[in-house]
This record gives C-alpha cells, structure tokens and sequence, in this order.
C-alpha cells in the first residue's frame, strides 16, 4: 500500500483504545499500545494528525476510549529505519487527519522486533488526554 | 497466636504447595519460665491478589473482543500461580491488558526493567516471555513459571 510520508515535524496522537493500555497505577501508556493487531492494523499502526484532529470528538467517535498520547513523526523515524509515518492515498480524501506508521511488525511473526520497537514507541510517547469516553 | 516475649526465634519459612503466593511463617516464642509456643500464620502476596484481580476483571469485560480468551486466561493463570511459587512474597503486581487475537498481556515495570509475558489468544499464537533492563533484553519461548520468574528477577532487581 503506497502510502505518503508525514513530514518530520508533524505530531501524531495514538489512540488508547483498550481497558489497560495504560498502567493502571501510573496511566502511562504501555507497549501494548503499540503491538500491531492483524485483526484491525493490516497497513500499519493507526494514528491521527495532531494538527488537523478536533481530539475531544475524534476520541468521542469510538464505542470506547480511555485517552491518547502524542509522539513526533521525527522521532518514530529516528527508532528505526524500517519506521515511517505516511498517509494512505485513499485517505488522504475521505480521511484527511488519519495516518499510519509502518514497519512494525506483527508480535506473531517476530516477538522479539514487536516488543522491541513497541518499548522504544512507548519512551518517545507524551501523556497527552487520559478521558474514558463512551457512546 | 504467640504470646510470649520477644525476640522470637528467626522465623522458619515454608512454601504451602497447594496455594501460589502463600507462606506459612511458623515462629516459636519463648515464654516466660522455659516454656515454648509456636504459632502458624498464612499469608498470602498481595501483589499477587491484584494481578489476579485485574485479570478477572478483564474476564467480565461486556465485549467478547475485550475479553482474554479461554487459552490465554488458563495459559496465564497457571504460570503465574508457578511464578508466585518461585517468589512468594516477592511477587510483584502486574499490569493486565488483552492483546492481539484476545491474548493476554501481564506486565512488570520497575526503574528501567520491564517483563512481558504474553499468552497467545489460541495454540496458533504465540506465548513468550519478553524482558528487558537498561540496553539488554531477552526473549523466551518456554512459558513457564520458573523461567518468567527468572526474568523477573533480572530485569526488576533493584540498580
């Protein structure tokens, strides 16, 4: 899937979308977050434009959301070469604030290279909203 | 309970095999003219108790795909009663999330250590142990509460 890279500068939000992403203790985001589903992150994994995402109501359009984080497009690339953060030709329309970041792999066909980059996500991530909102 | 006077002797530990994380910790008290008493008091790991808890409230959870699924839930329910065997009163509390495919998560962070152990959601996914410390980390196949226990005790021990 052709998909356009974000420049280096733009600042993406990672939604949290499961009971537990974050620690329950401390609310810091977790690997987790960052584990690719084969279910539901074929392309890669989803996140949302900062500058072009109204948060509140992104968040208010899933059945369930416990808050989001931010994380610099510049430095999801400088994890590792194989990262990147683009936008797919067919959303670039319908979706305009919706990317992806690529390169992750799924945890079961390389554990080891999944929970790897997903630790290095989780340190470059900034606590960002920790709001549960159902619809 | 003993009575007595203090100081009791070193106390003597033994693990009761039948409940992970429980200890029996029999003191024996002097008492006053030569005589002895001894006494017996369980206790279980808190810590443990609240990953338990945690993971059973998953289990309740309204939608099926937030649910862990029967082979994640048994899968880690019998590492961590083997693990809190390994450590008893040092079993730490964990984080509980579901994963991929409803598979479970339980993580362990202290300072810059973190151990993962990840119950595949069928046979057809994988389990494993993760753990890192600092720069190194390691990954295990055999999912069992020996091996997660030494993990822990890597990757969480105190700088």
């Amino acid at each position: 899937m052709a998909a356009t890279p974000l420049s280096c500068e733009e600042i993406v939000l990672r939604a949290l979308l499961k009971r537990n992403w974050c620690h329950e203790d401390t609310k810091r985001i977790k690997a987790d977050a960052f584990i690719r589903d084969p279910k539901k992150d074929l392309d890669g994994l989803s996140v949302n434009i900062r500058s072009k995402t109204e948060v509140a109501s992104w968040l208010a359009t899933f059945s369930r959301s416990f808050g989001a984080d931010t994380l610099h497009t510049g430095s999801i690339r400088d994890i590792d070469q194989e990262l990147d953060v683009g936008q797919a030709e067919e959303d670039a329309e319908a979706y305009p604030e919706h990317a992806i970041i690529t390169g992750l792999p799924f945890s079961d066909d390389d554990p080891e290279r999944a929970e790897i980059l997903a630790s290095r996500l989780v340190e470059i991530s900034r606590t960002f909203d920790r709001t549960l909102r159902k619809r | 309970m003993a009575t007595g006077t203090l100081p009791l002797y070193a106390p003597r530990v033994a693990r009761r095999p039948d409940s992970p994380a429980t200890i029996t910790i029999v003191q024996r008290a002097e008492m006053h003219q030569g005589s002895s008493a001894v006494s017996s008091d369980a206790v279980t790991s808190a810590e443990y108790v609240i990953t338990l808890g945690r993971i059973e409230e998953l289990k309740s959870e309204v939608d099926e795909e937030d649910r862990p699924s029967d082979h994640a839930h048994g899968c880690a329910l019998k590492v961590l009663a083997e693990t809190a065997r390994e450590l008893s009163l040092d079993f730490p509390r964990a984080s509980v999330s579901v994963g991929p495919n409803r598979g479970l998560r339980v993580t362990w962070s202290r300072g810059h250590g973190e151990v993962r152990l990840v119950c595949g959601g069928s046979a057809a996914n994988k389990s494993y142990i993760f753990s890192e410390s600092g720069s190194q980390h390691s990954v295990e196949y055999v999912v069992d509460g020996k091996h997660l226990a030494q993990h822990l005790r890597w990757a969480l021990r105190e700088a």
